[in-house]
């Protein structure tokens, strides 16, 4: 379970995140929205580590991020909103990469079908002639080597094909299920929130979008 | 989409590289700098060779620990020596003395007559002369042994001459006689070898309008720094350009002929700036006397040499290389052009082989020419390599985008 | 560990040409490019002029002495084509050998023997006028010597004793075996000579600027590699960022320290240059470090070359040579003790760079801890 306690963030004077509080259970989907600026980013994050709260704290499975940073990372999976690959690697060789820099040890079979799961099937191509899609999928397959627990997605499937796009949200939805991973998501694209996401958190009082969400 | 003509491209380019050039109002400066800074030391230090310092003496102690009559008698002809040369003033004295006025900074720096000196020297043994010198004054010290040296040059050649009678005294008189006769030999023979510089009648002969070889090493300097100033430009105006606004500019008719010609004309207007007010500034600082038809012909002669590099370093960056080779490639062709054109080296030195075939390096043609005017006073110049050279580097820089535009 | 480098390799395999062209490029350079300086260098010669107005037999010396002196290109001329050339600035200086030298010498005069011509521009002028002084004090001192011989024999009535010729014959003798007085500067206070350096080692010399040159250009791929999103990556691995390029460097250092063996056993064994393992190691690792933080430093990896190109130019010329003004040379190498390559060209180790390396490297480590810390702000 992951618990978010009154988590603040300032930067200066101004507040970005102000006393946000909220629980996600195993297997659930959480999309995060907002306008563009609300703090968004600034709490996945936050989730992901790679910042602190100004006040406030963060559990994983009852774990405080504080004391634990380095267990915590362990059962994170983050997958940035750039594109984070060797470009001049195949996708194989990202793959394996990663894997020996990863907490764990697996099999070059293991890794392929990662990627064959996603329909991400060019093994052998460089990164650099892949499609958009193929990036973006690669991009998740890098973090789902070591099999977190919590899996932080920011804007995952910007500026991809539709088709691309259903096979990724596809696959996450069946790693929430089978495997009880926890799933932060966020996006602009309102029809891939509703349909992927258990819950949604609105960042910032922008009441556009609690209208749109009601509708 | 419209296609844009080449002259508005051009235009657009050139003021693109000087909105960047604004932009670098911090690192601009001191990239120009730097050269100055560096060549004016190595320009100083060989002016300071070639003119011999004038400035205060250095103060050199002699330590004789010999104490025979000969080598007192040395160290009071040192001592007289150093009289008649500014640079240097010898003293004697006691080793702990020395030590002690190095350290309370009353002397430069010290040497040593070893013990057994002058009965080394006559057994013709190994002997060192040592130097020692001051820990903040390592240039003084090396002076100083330049000195010693040229002392030891004399013993030398007054030892080969005593060896030389003392071998036949030896068969004719007795021992105390013949220490007798030696010293007077040595001393008669250290004279001989103190005055050699008599043996020679100098005639210095005037070539140049100035007396001194400032001038010279002026425009020497000037001429490196103009090559330096000109391939840092190119460094930072070539590289760094934005890939997105080129794209754009490629659907406008860009093409690479564009770019060099932008890129030229906007290295020949900053090089005319700063050529001529550095030319201003040595003008004024030298002076140097030069009608107006020579300073136009001055002024050709460094547009068409700047020209011509930059088509040079752009012709070397249409290659098909890797960017680290390429610049190694332009590094070179600097420094050779440099090291050919006489600036470095004077043109006399060179190698006999190659001294006609120079000529025809636009580098060595240029800064002959500009010799000739400033320091011989020559109304002319030729041009027509000069303008055989750009005329090419054009034609070369035409096919070279024609090819690369076809292999894109 | 095992496993970083491997990871460090697949990465490096994309280029592997590129690095071993780089790793290979001083030795191999060096090689070939040596003994083309020493070809080239060998030509650049003083132009003397030198007009006989006698073909005695002192006077024929004195020229072929100077003619032999490698430094020196000395041709004879017509008095007037010689002094034209010199006009020309295509001679650095003229001497005219007049007519009755030989006569005078014999006749123990000594002023005014031989005319000398130089110009404003002659820069060789005191090195050649040394030379030609020297020559002539040589020929006057023995036949001074020979004159004080057959002095002492007349004063003791043996006026027949030794001849002429005899005694000229000793004298050169003892000119040859001479040449034993040195002279040699020290620093008070210090024990190392200055003049230690005095034997020229120019394969050293040309391998240390290729190296330093070819070093910088290995490093350059932190410029890239750095701005990448990729580095994101690491916070959720094994290692650091940080870790994983001081890895990478202690890589690099060990394939550039092999590479540094074998040139060490080229050079020594087949080329004579002695060079102490400890230098080499002190340079190497100093070298490499340097251009490994500078490498983190820059941002543009044009201008990284650039710099690096121009920074070896400058490094040639503070440690070349330069054969006309030879104390030139000595000048500027006593105006700049910063010289990084001083140590290694006197075959010292140099601890301070290496010290200095250390710290950099250290503080590096530090400050690239915080880089995330710093990070929060930007965002």
């Amino acid at each position: 379970m992951l618990e978010i306690r009154e988590v603040t963030k300032k930067y200066g004077r101004k507040h970005v995140l102000d006393r946000i509080n909220y629980q996600i259970s195993r297997g659930e989907v959480i999309g995060l929205i907002g306008e563009n600026g609300a703090g968004k980013s600034t709490l996945l994050q936050i989730l992901a580590t790679l910042m602190s709260p100004t006040s406030g704290q963060v559990l994983l499975h009852q774990q405080p991020y504080r004391k634990h940073v380095k267990q915590i990372r362990k059962k994170i999976g983050y997958v940035p909103q750039d594109i984070a690959l060797w470009e001049d690697l195949s996708v194989k060789d990202n793959m394996v990469f990663f894997e020996k820099l990863s907490w764990v040890n697996k099999t070059e079979q293991q890794l392929k079908r990662i990627c064959t799961d996603m329909q991400l099937n060019q093994w052998e191509e460089k990164v650099k002639n892949l499609s958009g899609g193929m990036k973006r999928k690669l991009n998740l397959a890098i973090s789902l080597i070591h099999e977190p627990e919590l899996l932080l997605l920011d804007e995952p499937t910007v500026g991809i094909d539709l088709k691309s796009r259903v096979e990724i949200n596809g696959y996450l939805k069946g790693l929430a299920k089978q495997k009880g991973t926890i799933i932060v998501y966020t996006s602009h694209d309102m029809n891939e929130i509703k349909e992927l996401c258990d819950r949604t958190l609105i960042i910032g009082d922008d009441p556009f979008y609690h209208d749109i969400l009601d509708r | 989409m419209k296609q844009m003509d080449g002259f508005r491209i051009v235009s657009v380019l050139i003021r693109n590289h000087f909105k960047r050039l604004k932009g670098k109002w911090l690192s601009l400066p001191l990239v120009l700098l730097a050269p100055i800074i560096l060549l004016s030391v190595i320009g100083y230090l060989v002016i300071a060779i070639v003119e011999q310092p004038t400035q205060q003496p250095i103060h050199v102690g002699i330590v004789n620990l010999d104490q025979t009559d000969q080598t007192n008698l040395l160290v009071h002809v040192m001592e007289e020596v150093s009289k008649s040369i500014d640079y240097i003033d010898l003293t004697s004295y006691q080793e702990s003395d020395a030590e002690a006025a190095i350290a309370a900074e009353q002397l430069d720096a010290y040497l040593y007559f070893p013990r057994q000196f002058f009965s080394s020297l006559l057994r013709g043994e190994s002997v060192e002369l040592e130097v020692v010198g001051h820990p903040n004054k390592r240039l003084e010290g090396q002076l100083v042994q330049g000195f010693v040296d040229n002392i030891g040059d004399y013993i030398e050649s007054a030892q080969a001459n005593i060896l030389t009678v003392d071998y036949y005294a030896s068969t004719l008189l007795a021992e105390e006689e013949r220490q007798l006769l030696l010293f007077e030999q040595f001393q008669s023979f250290f004279f001989h070898a103190l005055a050699k510089d008599q043996a020679l009648q100098e005639h210095e002969v005037q070539i140049s309008l100035y007396h001194s070889p400032l001038v010279y090493f002026t425009i020497a300097i000037w001429f490196v720094l103009i090559t330096i100033w000109l391939f840092s430009l190119y460094i930072i105006l070539h590289k760094n350009e934005d890939r997105r606004m080129k794209k754009r500019m490629i659907l406008y008719g860009l093409t690479d002929l564009h770019e060099a010609i932008a890129l030229l004309i906007t290295l020949l207007l900053i090089m005319i700036v700063l050529a001529i007010s550095s030319f201003a500034l040595i003008h004024y600082w030298l002076p140097l006397s030069l009608a107006t038809d020579q300073l136009w012909f001055i002024a050709l002669l460094v547009g068409l040499y700047i020209f011509i590099f930059s088509e040079l370093f752009i012709l070397i960056d249409y290659l098909p290389l890797s960017q680290r080779l390429k610049l190694i490639i332009q590094m070179l062709a600097m420094v050779g052009m440099l090291l050919l054109s006489g600036a470095t080296i004077p043109q006399a030195y060179f190698p006999v082989s190659i001294q006609d075939e120079v000529g025809y390096l636009f580098a060595n043609h240029v800064f002959t020419w500009l010799e000739q005017i400033i320091l011989h006073g020559r109304f002319h110049a030729e041009f027509a390599l000069l303008y055989g050279c750009s005329l090419i580097g054009i034609f070369l820089m035409v096919t070279g985008s024609v090819i690369r535009g076809r292999v894109k | 560990m095992m496993q970083l480098c491997i990871a460090r390799l697949m990465l490096w395999k994309q280029h592997v040409l590129s690095y071993l062209f780089w790793l290979w490029l001083p030795l191999i350079g060096t090689l070939l490019f040596v003994p083309f300086i020493q070809d080239v260098s060998d030509e650049f010669l003083v132009p003397i002029g030198i007009v006989l107005e006698e073909e005695t037999e002192l006077a024929q010396q004195l020229y072929q002495t100077i003619a032999q002196v490698d430094t020196v290109n000395a041709e004879q001329f017509e008095e007037r084509e010689a002094i034209r050339r010199l006009n020309r600035n295509q001679l650095d200086s003229v001497y005219l050998i007049p007519e009755g030298y030989q006569e005078r010498i014999e006749h123990g005069e000594q002023r005014h023997l031989v005319e000398a011509y130089y110009t404003e521009h002659s820069l060789a002028y005191p090195y050649v006028k040394e030379l030609v002084t020297s020559t002539i004090l040589a020929d006057t001192g023995k036949v001074k010597a020979e004159s004080a011989v057959v002095g002492l024999a007349e004063a003791h009535q043996q006026p027949d004793k030794w001849n002429s010729d005899e005694i000229l014959a000793t004298a050169e003798q003892f000119y040859q075996a001479s040449s034993i007085l040195s002279t040699d500067l020290t620093i008070s206070g210090e024990d190392q000579s200055l003049a230690e350096h005095d034997e020229l080692k120019l394969y050293w010399q040309v391998w240390v600027l290729l190296s330093t040159l070819s070093t910088l250009f290995l490093f350059d791929w932190i410029i890239t590699e750095k701005s990448q999103h990729v580095r994101i990556r690491f916070q959720y691995m094994k290692v650091s960022y940080r870790c994983f390029l001081l890895i990478s460097l202690m890589m690099l250092l060990i394939m550039l320290l092999l590479v540094d063996g074998l040139t060490l056993v080229v050079l020594n064994v087949y080329r004579g240059e002695q060079l102490s393992i400890l230098t080499l190691f002190s340079y190497r690792v100093m070298i490499a470090v340097f251009s490994f933080l500078l490498a983190m430093i820059w941002k543009n990896r044009y201008l990284y070359q650039a710099t690096a190109i121009s920074f070896v130019l400058w490094l040639t010329l503070i440690n070349s040579s330069f054969k006309i003004e030879g104390e030139g040379h000595q000048l500027i190498q006593s105006m700049l003790p910063l010289n990084p390559l001083r140590a290694f060209l006197n075959d010292q180790a140099s601890w301070r760079g290496l010290m200095l390396a250390v710290v950099g490297l250290v503080l590096w480590y530090a400050k690239e801890g915080g880089f995330y810390a710093r990070n929060k702000r930007s965002n």
